[in-house]
């Protein structure tokens, strides 16, 4: 697993690289919490993420809805076919805001209040 | 909350950290720091835990249980810092191997949890994830966290419901599906607007619990192919939902995946039934495979002759000793588990008449296992249905121990109607009891006791019904001794396909017939998926071993058989159209509202005169629709009129009050699109006084104020 940040606009960016399941999950976990403070917006860019297991997901949901919880916003962005299958399968993906491009995503959450 | 004071090991083996467990739940269940091991046997002198990293074949560690960590009969133990996803698991279980005395147990077997609530090893349908003489059913720890939302089971009454019979791969293997993941679960989400554009709100799935398809040891004759155990009658777990019908089960995400279907079938406010197994596993007899129930403890799980040997109630080589109280407790515990995580609305219980069967195989009075179903507070409100006979002789249609719950499979009806729709003597009497839901044998317990059907996924499709004399099944490779002989099907003339045109038109209104009959008739219908496209398995009545076109429903062949799925349709939006179709009690035979009319009344060919003799062939009924249902809600008047006969009858029809009119619905001695239409835009007879009905052909009529 892979963790990198960015920026663009004002929007900082998560890039994820390669598995995440129960054994990465935490470091998602730990790469993600720093940027969740009240009111803040954040992408995470997964689209070299390889598999996303069970465990994975649930890391996501909770770490999604705790940002959210905390009036910030929080969206994926370029999830690879394969991945977003297994979340659309599985009814995870209902529950996440997505967004193909990095360049979508940075709009969305701008525009957004 | 306080964190808890025992989380901390007492017990090293390498690396692996333990502490005496709980004894309950069984199976595997997360607890803080670890994961909580816990295993039934009776008769076993030691137990080890095999712990196994997903995909190797040499185990990860076997820690035997200190003797300290057993309470009563139960091993229990805690692991601590597991890596649940990576991990699988069984059990060596010692004790004395003494087949007469009903003890295998057999140290060298690894054995899958009866509790998992996933199973690895048949991932992929149709793969093998491990080598064949290995441990290959092993058991998965799943989350149970699922995010229904809102979801709950729908409960809607029974007798509002129109269950759809179907099989998870056969519905979307064949390639016309055009889905991302044929034969899944996840396909079957993909087809959900079929389901509602024919109009079901109930779907029953064949067996979904994990099953090894690779279970046959015939062989199809024509192309030398092994056969497989395709339908899935054969448990290996009660458990886990199969991970072969999950397009996600090779990454063990198939109860995220099942739960996600199930959750869009309520949106869609269609209600979801298993097809459920408990009369016996996939261990078969004497010489079957030890996969768990077997080598944990044989004598408690498996009802035994006084010489150790396998009573085979099931056909199936061995019987679950379903009333045995540690028996019983698992399929509570089972049942309990698919309605509370799946929200799974009701069962259908394969060979249930075994589930009153005692140790010895003796039919009990008053079964305990039936009468905890009944009672029993999480299944409160799910359906149970019955089918209620075994395969030792045990036929308890119409008496099969109900406890004001029950309903059953009504082989009765399915019965009758294909004698009478072939035109059989003798039929018109009892066929008057199934068409109101069969009061000669649900007395007191209503019409919603009786499950309606004409076909399952036993035996003729409906097509197959009026299209073969008799069963072709040689190619499930036992030279056609398998299957029913008791079809009461016809062939119309010609045994199986022909282009003759008149032949090919009786066999539509055949069909057509009997889906009528079902469907207005009292009582809740199953229809078996595939029928609605005049599905043909060639004249197999047992096709549980193929994976093909027998069992796939062809897609492609929608536009052929419009015909037979628009009438579906509609006789589906009429029933639900129409709430004195759906009562929950049975008529009162009388005007019971002062209407002038009786609930339900019978005629003839003269109206008010029914020909209840030996040689009639005819017959027709009117239900009043000022008598209301349940729901209080009135209805129109509805007339059926049945003439089974070759030649066709002019019927005499009852006369409405002032100022209603008779409008046709449906009448398949009419050719389409004239056959049926939509309800609501059934258009008035020309003439008031008669009908006259085709040769065997049915007519539904409504009448309403014109």
């Amino acid at each position: 697993m892979e963790i990198t940040h960015s920026q663009q606009q004002e929007i900082p960016i998560i890039h994820l690289v390669g598995d995440i399941d129960g054994r990465t999950a935490p470091q998602v976990q730990q790469a993600i919490l720093p940027a969740m403070q009240a009111g803040s917006k954040l992408l995470l860019e997964m689209s070299r993420v390889t598999f996303m297991s069970s465990a994975g997901l649930r890391v996501l949901l909770l770490l999604y809805r705790q940002m959210n919880d905390s009036d910030g916003q929080v969206a994926l962005v370029g999830l690879p076919e394969m991945v977003q299958d297994t979340m659309s399968i599985t009814g995870f993906l209902d529950f996440f805001t997505t967004y193909d491009t990095i360049e979508e995503g940075v709009v969305a959450l701008n525009n957004s209040a | 909350m306080q964190p808890r004071i025992d989380i901390y090991p007492t017990h090293r083996q390498g690396d692996f950290l333990m502490r005496a467990g709980r004894p309950y739940p069984f199976g595997a269940s997360f607890v803080p720091g670890g994961v909580n091991f816990a295993v039934f046997s009776r008769h076993a002198t030691a137990c080890t835990l095999v712990l196994y990293e997903r995909g190797s074949t040499k185990p990860l560690i076997e820690i035997p249980f200190p003797d300290e960590f057993r309470v009563g009969h139960v091993f229990a133990m805690v692991v601590f810092g597991l890596d649940s996803e990576q991990m699988e698991y069984g059990y060596r279980l010692d004790g004395p191997f003494r087949p007469h005395q009903g003890h295998r147990f057999n140290e060298r077997k690894i054995l899958l949890d009866p509790y998992a609530k996933a199973v690895s090893g048949r991932d992929v349908w149709r793969q093998r994830t491990y080598p064949e003489q290995s441990f290959q059913h092993r058991s998965c720890l799943v989350y149970d966290d699922f995010d229904w939302q809102a979801d709950r089971p729908l409960e809607k009454p029974l007798e509002e419901l129109i269950i759809y019979e179907m099989h998870v791969r056969s519905f979307t293997r064949h390639p016309s599906a055009g889905v991302k993941h044929p034969g899944t679960f996840a396909a079957i989400r993909e087809k959900i607007p079929y389901l509602k554009e024919l109009g079901v709100n109930a779907v029953e799935l064949m067996p979904i619990h994990e099953f090894d398809e690779f279970e046959n040891s015939f062989f199809n004759p024509e192309t030398g192919e092994p056969l497989l155990n395709y339908w899935g009658y054969s448990p290996v777990s009660f458990f886990a939902p199969k991970a072969g019908y999950a397009a996600t089960g090779q990454y063990g995400m198939q109860v995220d995946e099942f739960k996600a279907l199930i959750k869009e079938l309520h949106k869609n406010d269609i209600e979801v039934f298993l097809d459920v197994v408990f009369n016996h596993t996939a261990e078969g007899d004497e010489t079957g495979h030890t996969i768990s129930f077997r080598g944990l403890d044989n004598r408690t799980y498996y009802m035994l002759k006084p010489d150790g040997r396998y009573y085979n109630f099931s056909g199936c080589g061995n019987t679950m000793n379903c009333n045995n109280p540690v028996v019983r407790a698992m399929v509570i515990e089972c049942l309990r588990y698919w309605v509370s995580e799946f929200h799974i609305d009701g069962f259908r219980f394969d060979l249930a008449s075994i589930l009153g069967r005692d140790s010895r195989g003796n039919p009990l009075a008053n079964p305990p296992l039936l009468e905890m179903m009944a009672h029993d507070p999480v299944l409160g409100r799910c359906k149970l249905i019955a089918e209620a006979w075994d395969a030792g002789g045990l036929y308890q249609v119409g008496s099969f121990p109900s406890y004001g719950r029950w309903s059953e499979w009504n082989g009765k009806y399915r019965d009758t109607l294909r004698r009478f729709l072939k035109g059989d003597l003798g039929q018109v009497l009892e066929m008057a009891h199934r068409i109101q839901g069969s009061p000669d044998l649900y007395a007191g317990r209503g019409s919603s006791a009786s499950i309606n059907f004409i076909t399952c996924h036993d035996g003729f499709t409906l097509h197959d019904l009026f299209s073969y004399n008799e069963k072709h099944n040689w190619a499930n490779g036992e030279e056609n001794r398998d299957g029913a002989n008791d079809n009461n099907s016809w062939n119309c003339g010609v045994e199986g396909p022909t282009d003759d045109p008149d032949i090919l038109a009786l066999r539509r209104r055949l069909m057509k017939n009997g889906l009528a009959i079902l469907l207005v008739s009292q009582g809740v219908p199953l229809i078996h998926s595939g029928d609605e496209l005049a599905h043909t398995k060639k004249g197999n009545n047992n096709t549980y071993c193929h994976d093909n076109e027998l069992n796939w429903l062809n897609w492609d062949s929608r536009p052929d058989n419009e015909e037979m799925f628009r009438f579906f349709q509609a006789c589906i939006a009429f029933r639900k159209a129409h709430p004195i179709l759906r009562r929950r009690h049975h008529f009162d035979q009388r005007d019971v509202v002062g209407s002038g009319y009786p609930d339900i009344s019978w005629h003839g060919l003269e109206a008010w005169t029914p020909d209840w003799g030996y040689h009639a062939r005819t017959i027709a009924f009117m239900l009043c629709g000022r008598h209301p249902a349940e729901n209080g809600q009135k209805d129109d008047y509805v007339y059926v009129a049945m003439n089974m006969h070759w030649e066709s009858h002019r019927f005499e029809l009852p006369q409405l009050p002032p100022r209603y009119k008779w409008l046709a619905f449906a009448n398949t001695g009419q050719a389409a699109p004239h056959d049926i239409t939509t309800p609501g835009q059934e258009r008035p007879l020309r003439s008031q006084r008669h009908l006259k009905l085709g040769a065997r052909a049915v007519a539904i009529l409504v009448g309403r104020p014109a």
